[in-house]
């Protein structure tokens, strides 16, 4: 697609002028909405520079004074935070290999294999979503305190292997199903297995999707709370998203100058991860060069 | 950071002290208990901010050195603490020692959840006189005693002193006999310290339960009827006590609107200098923090009303689980905690009213030359608390209450209307 | 790619592999899908299947449940108002709010999806939200709503206009709420950008060669190209906005006068406030049902709009 814009303006003057007076309009477009989007960011890392008596002033003020740098430090050694990140990144790493894993296999039978039962096991799954977690929350702890996994990480990090977000399931599955099964068909006349056409056919084709369902995972791995409040009970084994609550005190009002330093110090890893990842998104178009 | 800097030193101080006081005390009970080599572990669950989370590190270690035959295993919960809490229990796994709300007492008491202690208290004829007798009842269900307060915090008035100085009003009474600081004073003085233009505010109305149930006592009104067959929420008393709270946010316009409460805090608010006068409980440490040299401030009693003067309050405790397979060791900890060594500890680094009184009329805890200037009134307030009411249905109760009572601060009702609707939805409860 | 080598290349009966291929399909199938078969027995089945049963219970997570038939749901229904005020705000929320994401999110993909300059920058931005999410964006919330403080009302007041007091006013806390699920619209743009990838350009070309507009193009092969994930988008939408908790916990209790108490939250409070978790555990069954039937609903209508280039109907 992009490459046709591209290649437009070459048709005449007229059009050349209106394709750049829209793309000037694109523009304008979106950076408005992302200035709007911004704001939220803005005001969160000014409150982060703030002193804690300096938080409630009106009008607002969008550069603090002072600017109190020291919050950042403070935040981050309030707590063994770098142990937390430790613990972040080792279960977000392994939780989204596991769900990546499974997922992508899952989808894949679930969208292009025909087996017995299949729908109606596919509406288990998007069923298992449908429950709010609060009243499955004691039976599944009870679960895990059998299988001797509380105050480890397995309830964290087993469950992915089984595809245990539907959500993943089911993204994939979309987007598998939007590749031609011609493909399937020809690999398997050649003697393909279905593993070999999920491995050489469906993954290499999906980078795109494969990606976004990683950096999804990842994310919801990384903010996960309720699990890690249930299941870890050692300080030292908390993630980042659950020992950053600790600045959130009921009776005693919230430290927001401290709790805000310590989400942007919480986000930014998030946000590399997607600068990074987006950029698969682009190559995609490499893939719809397969003509039959 | 020179104020933590300068706590540390007389922490340590405290610590080692403690420590020499609190052997003696465990040296007979080593004898008693068991004479295990190695040392038993207890589990213990609590919440904490940062503060919270050092001063329970810092009481743990103490234990810990005064003694060596039991370790603590600190569960700490940083956030969520009644899913997380009720989910264990519920799941069978159960902590020795449980850090809860004194609101919790009944409720848990009456599920079998909670060790009795008064066996424990006789057979090592554990003192409680020291205690605010107030608070040691929180943790009482019919006459049986499960549990021990770690603090006996109640809610008073914190006011800016700079601000009344500025604007030359008369600071309120700190003597609680005082009936002069009464809520038409009160009112005098709001209307005095508010500048509306320049969004400062004489006091600040919220809509929790215990922010208003001062003002209700304070009027001789009640949650429940005497045998708790009906709610008299919508009775004279306490329906004058709501529309005189909002008649400071619409008529006299003294407080600003409701939500401006949850917005950012009213802790912010105050420390901020945009409100003059507001309700809180006793975390010290947290406003000589964050107020610093900002502004002078100190702490009041709310003013009297028809029945005098009130407080409400609280504070939380420890108790243990009924289930705990090591009761003599949890006990050991309980009674540590509610020693002068334990609660000494815990009020300085928390910087809360103690429920010991030796404690609370100690430096401890009066840290002279610190604001505030009045500080017992906390201690001297223990007669007038009116603890919340105690009844199976008070949770639901109070959160019914609390939403309907929205209508009238947000000025879409009228003070007995919604008296009338809650009373009417609690009594369906009864 | 040498896929068309692989086809001509095959000298197989096709007769055989046809016969036997219908059960090594199906055994594969549900080999592949066995990861999740198990995980589903294992980790999922034996809660949800409790849940069910304490439905039908009084339980105040201590004490044995006791058992009373429909008698929570008769209560639900015809007795709490509470529940029939949640269940309605979470309703017009849902209904609102997916429909703006869904559409937003469509739009944003396509906007981000041409040759521009800081396109990597633009995309992040627009993600960000979706990246902080929980409960640092609904703390961030509380001060931009705010009446007093809020960033809204201060930038409104500058411009002399008084703003309204947008979560401490009844009629208006769920358009807050409505505008600020539309922050989250960038999810669903990350997962249109995904499938937008998987367009082949041929289909473009051909529309150019028949001399299509923009928007024709857009209606006539980007749209139905998308309608994979749309669906999936429409159907998260549902799962995740009736099942809303973070938000009204964290910003305004469920308040004012219950104005914005959700499902969810209503939920939490009997199960962890009240200590009512059969109660509980039937306000999320009634929630069960209700995306249930949605979601079936969806599936149902979705031979008419959903078209797969993937789909094994015509086989």
């Amino acid at each position: 697609m992009a490459e046709r814009a591209a290649r437009l303006p070459a048709q005449g003057s007229d059009t050349q002028w209106s394709e750049q007076a829209k793309r000037l309009s694109i523009y304008v477009v979106l950076l408005a909405g992302a200035v709007i989007v911004f704001i939220p960011f803005a005001w969160t890392l000014s409150t982060a520079l703030k002193a804690p008596d300096r938080l409630a002033e009106f009008p607002p003020r969008w550069i603090p004074d002072p600017i109190v740098w020291d919050n950042f430090p403070e935040a981050v050694t309030i707590k063994p935070f770098g142990r937390w990140f430790l613990n972040t990144l080792f279960v977000v790493g392994v939780a989204t290999t596991g769900t990546i894993m499974s997922a992508s296999l899952v989808a894949y039978s679930f969208a292009r294999l025909r087996w017995p039962g299949r729908n109606l096991l596919f509406l288990v799954l998007l069923a298992t979503m449908m429950l709010p977690d609060q009243v499955t929350l004691i039976p599944t702890f009870v679960l895990f305190r059998h299988l001797g996994w509380v105050n480890t990480y397995l309830p964290l990090i087993a469950p992915p292997f089984f595809a245990r977000n539907a959500f993943f399931v089911f993204l994939l599955r979309q987007f598998f199903m939007t590749i031609p099964l011609d493909l399937d068909d020809a690999a398997r006349m050649d003697g393909a297995s279905y593993f070999q056409i999920y491995l050489r056919i469906i993954l290499p084709m999906s980078k795109p999707a494969l990606a976004v369902a990683a950096i999804m995972f990842s994310q919801f791995k990384w903010k996960e709370f309720l699990a890690p409040l249930i299941y870890l009970n050692k300080q030292e084994m908390f993630t980042v998203s659950l020992g950053l609550r600790t600045f959130i005190g009921e009776s005693w009002g919230t430290e927001w100058h401290l709790m805000m330093a310590a989400n942007i110090i919480f986000m930014i890893p998030l946000i590399l991860i997607f600068f990074f990842a987006q950029k698969y998104f682009i190559q995609g178009v490499v893939i719809t060069g397969v003509k039959g | 950071m020179s104020a933590s800097t300068k706590g540390l030193s007389r922490r340590d101080f405290l610590r080692s002290s403690a420590v020499a006081s609190a052997v003696p005390v465990l040296g007979q009970v080593a004898t008693t208990v068991v004479h295990a080599q190695e040392p038993v572990t207890i589990r213990l669950t609590a919440w904490g901010n940062p503060t919270e989370y050092e001063a329970r590190l810092a009481t743990n270690a103490l234990f810990e050195e005064s003694q060596d035959a039991i370790k603590v295993e600190f569960i700490h919960i940083p956030d969520s603490y009644s899913t997380k809490l009720q989910t264990m229990l519920a799941g069978g796994d159960y902590p020795d020692v449980m850090y809860i709300g004194n609101g919790w007492t009944v409720p848990f008491v009456s599920r079998g959840q909670l060790e009795p202690l008064d066996s424990y208290i006789e057979r090592d004829m554990f003192d409680t006189d020291d205690i605010f007798q107030a608070n040691l009842d929180l943790y009482q269900v019919d006459g049986v005693q499960y549990g021990f307060p770690l603090d006996a915090p109640n809610q008073q008035i914190f006011y800016n002193v700079t601000w009344f100085e500025e604007k030359g009003v008369p600071r309120p009474s700190s003597d609680w006999e005082d009936e002069s600081w009464n809520w038409d004073t009160f009112l005098e003085a709001a209307l005095a310290l508010t500048d509306r233009d320049n969004n400062l505010w004489g006091f600040q109305v919220k809509n929790g339960f215990r922010p208003w149930w001062i003002w209700v006592t304070a009027n001789g009104g009640s949650f429940y009827n005497e045998d708790f067959t009906a709610c008299v929420l919508n009775e004279p008393a306490a329906v004058e006590a709501f529309e005189f709270l909002a008649s400071l946010i619409h008529e006299h316009q003294v407080a600003p609107p409701i939500d401006v409460a949850s917005e950012m805090g009213a802790w912010n608010i105050f420390e901020a200098g945009v409100v003059a006068m507001d309700t809180f409980w006793p975390a010290m440490g947290r406003m000589r923090n964050n107020i610093g040299d900002k502004f002078a401030w100190d702490v009041a009693p709310h003013p009297a009303g028809a029945a005098g003067k009130s407080t409400a309050g609280g504070g939380s405790g420890q108790a243990i689980s009924a289930f705990s397979e090591q009761k003599d060791s949890a006990w050991e900890f309980l009674r540590f905690m509610a020693s002068t060594a334990g609660v000494e500890v815990w009020t300085d680094i928390m910087g809360i009213v103690p429920p010991l009184q030796s404690v609370a009329a100690s430096d401890v805890f009066l840290k002279p030359g610190e604001p505030p200037e009045h500080i017992s009134v906390f201690t001297d307030g223990a007669p007038y608390l009116r603890p919340d009411p105690r009844h199976a249905t008070f949770a639901q109760a109070s959160s019914i209450a609390v939403s309907e009572l929205d209508r009238l601060w947000i000025g879409q009702a009228g003070a007995q209307e919604v008296a009338d609707s809650l009373v009417a939805q609690i009594n369906d409860l009864l | 790619m040498s896929l068309v080598s692989v086809r001509s290349g095959t000298s197989r009966p096709l007769l055989r592999l046809s016969l036997s291929s219908r059960q090594s399909e199906a055994l594969t199938g549900i080999l592949m899908a066995s990861p999740w078969i198990l995980g589903f027995i294992i980790f999922i089945a034996g809660p949800m299947l409790i849940s069910l049963y304490l439905s039908f219970t009084r339980w105040d997570l201590f004490t044995e449940p006791r058992w009373i038939g429909l008698r929570n749901f008769e209560q639900l229904f015809l007795r709490d108002a509470k529940f029939l005020l949640s269940l309605k705000v979470t309703t017009i929320y849902a209904f609102v709010s997916v429909p703006l994401q869904v559409s937003l999110g469509l739009v944003l993909a396509n906007l981000l999806n041409q040759k521009i300059r800081l396109l990597g920058f633009f995309r992040t931005v627009y993600y960000l939200p979706s990246v902080i999410g929980g409960i640092a964006v609904a703390v961030m919330f509380r001060w931009i709503f705010g009446t007093q403080f809020g960033l809204i009302n201060s930038m409104l007041a500058t411009f002399g206009i008084q703003g309204p007091s947008w979560l401490g006013d009844p009629d208006l806390v769920l358009v807050s709420f409505i505008l600020m699920s539309m922050w989250g619209a960038g999810a669903s743009m990350l997962i249109y950008l995904g499938a937008l990838q998987g367009i082949p350009s041929e289909l473009y070309e051909a529309a150019d060669v028949d001399g299509a507009g923009n928007l024709a193009r857009f209606l006539r092969i980007t749209v139905p190209m998308m309608t994979p994930v749309i669906f999936f988008n429409m159907i998260m939408g549902i799962i995740t906005a009736l099942q809303e908790f973070v938000l009204p916990f964290i910003m305004t209790r469920g308040g004012p006068a219950n104005s914005s108490t959700f499902l969810v939250l209503y939920l939490y409070r009997n199960a962890f406030e009240l200590f009512k978790m059969g109660y509980a555990s039937a306000i999320a069954w009634i929630i069960f049902i209700y995306i249930m039937v949605l979601t079936v609903f969806i599936i149902r209508s979705s031979s008419m709009w959903v078209y797969y280039e993937g789909s094994l109907k015509g086989r």
